[in-house]
């Protein structure tokens, strides 16, 4: 069997779950291309224009599966249904609708899980009922996510770990630490450009995705410095990370793709509390990002950074 | 022998060009129409520059150029620049050597808007308009075409008006048809062009100004700045002095020919052409095809030898060159 994983939107938001589970079931897993300009032309042909950005791009990556899957037999395309958690908390409402906006635009033979805990739906009894459609059995599809769970954590650990380790070696020059939705600051056509660019100016480029509270639960309440009644479950994670590098940065780039409901909110809140770190809010649309002036706000952003620092050790 | 520094700022309406001697003094400076035409201004521009320097007797020893504004990677290729930088850093730069307690820079050109902010003599914060040219110098040009006005008379124009028309200028679209409106209900054109100069600083400060305290002392500068009645509007709405310095529209130039002086090897002349101004320069507009992203490359003519390709995603773009070169 075959599986079709788009890779978009919350692909990263679960980077190793899914696909060490379905690998643990030896179902092989057909990605979707690295997003380029023909998969977000597609993405926005297939879209509603007032869907944002990533949203426009997660569908231009199910129509790369669908292409694909003349040649290589994908049985089905694997799009998960995320709704809610313990408490109150939730996610954006992209997350919801994903299956049903896709299942109603494509002509394809799609898959989902549902995690909606208001619905009694947690994460193994939805992992077992996706083990059920696909014909596996009780015990090999609890293996199987277990395996995968643990995978996750260590993978997680990991991941923390290196970026610590990054911190502790960053050299001199100005440490910025990017606030982003993973699916936006990971994507081959959004974010890396912008990342890389920072890097070749000699940044040292850091995610608030990557932050302690995804290896420990004692930290999971950190953004409550910010802000007391934020419900969204990858926004907290975000302003979790803020707080974990704060101390540590030089400044902060949040960036988003048009028009993001979640960062409109949490970004000008941020900004609020925060005001003596320099920061810049970069939008992303579907203009190119060159003939749009970002690079132009980058490169003065990194100057003031340098500027700032080369000062602080002077009086220092 | 003396050294000498060039500055180029290439933007989308005006192109500026400054020499300057290692004391930065401006030794010869040109500012012209860029007309859409970014290599042709820059040759003129160029041109202009040692013809001023050969008159007075300059031997010109050029040890930096710098190029800066939105033209900054195409002309900074073209000139052989040993730095290219964007414009917010420039005009910062290019400030502070010529007022050392500047705390805020506005500046409002052709297409974009920016807000600088300094303490202690270092940028330490700015804002810049986003895609819309809203409130910028494309708006004022187009609405005093509007009102069948020189653009440079639109200043002492305003300044004759009492009671300004109330403009929203937080769309150029919908600024034209308030402006249609309240000229058929018959405001006179001196408070409508008031009214515009108005809206352009109460834009600017609503858009860029938003959260940021303006502190003095406070300088003004970008082509608008030309424009009196934009200098008393942003007075009368800030309650302080604004201050526009003579060389206003130069000063991104300046600041570049500073960053670039900076940046200079001291015993190591810099390799321009003084001939560069008579070369033919071409550019040819191209899509990559390579992979998916078809990204929209520039490739660089000299003479008909390609010597650059500007705006590729990837190192695709860049191989090109290196296959071509081999060729030849």
């Amino acid at each position: 069997m075959k599986v079709g994983i788009p890779k978009a939107m919350v692909d990263y938001e679960y980077p190793v779950l899914f696909e060490k589970f379905f690998e643990n079931l030896g179902i092989e897993i057909i990605y979707s291309d690295n997003t380029n300009s023909q998969i977000l032309e597609d993405g926005i042909n297939y879209s509603v224009d007032e869907a944002c950005l990533a949203s426009k791009i997660y569908l231009g990556h199910v129509y790369n599966l669908i292409k694909k899957s003349k040649e290589e037999k994908i049985d089905y395309i694997f799009i998960p249904r995320i709704c809610s958690f313990k408490g109150n908390e939730t996610v954006c409402v992209k997350f919801y609708a994903m299956y049903d906006i896709c299942k109603n635009v494509f002509d394809f033979n799609f898959i989902t899980l549902n995690i909606d805990l208001k619905k009694k739906q947690n994460e193994l009894k939805s992992f077992l009922n996706l083990g059920k459609k696909l014909n596996i059995g009780y015990i090999k599809t609890l293996r199987a996510y277990r395996k995968a769970k643990i995978y996750e954590k260590q993978y997680n650990r990991k991941i923390v770990d290196s970026e610590k380790n990054r911190l502790k070696e960053s050299k001199n020059t100005p440490n910025i630490l990017i606030v982003s939705h993973p699916y936006v600051v990971y994507d081959e056509h959004l974010g890396k450009p912008i990342t890389k660019f920072l890097e070749n100016l000699g940044a040292n480029v850091f995610y608030s995705n990557i932050n302690d509270s995804i290896i420990d639960k004692g930290y999971q309440n950190n953004y409550k410095k910010f802000s007391n009644t934020l419900y969204w479950k990858f926004s907290k994670n975000l302003l979790n990370g803020i707080n974990d590098y704060i101390d540590n940065m030089d400044g902060i780039i949040y960036l988003s793709a048009f028009p993001c409901g979640l960062d409109c909110l949490v970004t000008e809140l941020t900004i609020r509390k925060l005001n003596d770190l320099p920061c810049i809010n970069i939008l992303l649309d579907e203009q190119d990002a060159q003939g749009a002036g970002i690079y132009t706000r980058l490169e003065s952003f990194y100057d003031i950074l340098e500027e700032r620092k080369s000062r602080k050790k002077v009086l220092s | 022998m003396n050294k000498y520094y060039m500055g180029i700022d290439i933007g989308s309406i005006s192109t500026k060009g400054v020499i300057i001697d290692d004391e930065e003094n401006i030794v010869a400076s040109e500012y012209l129409w860029t007309e859409a035409d970014p290599i042709t201004a820059t040759k003129r521009v160029v041109e202009s520059l040692l013809k001023k320097c050969s008159n007075n007797n300059i031997n010109l020893e050029l040890y930096g150029l710098g190029t800066t504004g939105s033209a900054r990677y195409l002309i900074g290729k073209i000139l052989g620049a040993n730095v290219i930088k964007n414009e917010i850093t420039a005009h910062g730069i290019g400030t502070l050597s010529r007022h050392k307690d500047a705390r805020t820079i506005l500046e409002i050109g052709g297409q974009d808007s920016k807000l600088i902010i300094i303490k202690d003599g270092i940028i330490i914060d700015y804002a810049m308009n986003t895609l819309c040219a809203a409130g910028t110098g494309a708006f004022l040009s187009s609405q005093a075409k509007r009102l069948g006005i020189d653009i440079k008379d639109l200043g002492d124009i305003a300044l004759k008006s009492k009671t300004p028309s109330k403009i929203a200028a937080r769309c150029t679209v919908f600024a034209e048809s308030d402006l249609v409106h309240k000229a058929q209900i018959g405001h006179s054109k001196e408070d409508i062009v008031a009214g515009i100069c108005n809206a352009v600083a109460q834009n600017f400060l609503n858009n860029l100004g938003k959260g940021k305290k303006l502190e003095d002392k406070i300088i003004f500068q970008g082509g608008v700045s030309k424009n009196i009645g934009v200098v008393r509007a942003f007075e009368n709405i800030l309650n302080k002095k604004v201050y526009v310095d003579m060389e206003s529209h130069l000063m991104g130039a300046l600041g570049i020919a500073i960053i670039s002086k900076k940046q200079a090897t001291n015993s190591y002349r810099l390799n321009f052409d003084f001939n560069v101004t008579k070369y033919n320069f071409k550019t040819i507009g191209r899509e990559c095809n390579k992979c998916s992203n078809n990204c929209e490359l520039v490739d660089i003519y000299k003479n008909g030898e390609i010597i650059d390709t500007l705006g590729g995603r990837c190192q695709n773009s860049k191989n090109i060159i290196n296959q071509k070169k081999i060729e030849a």
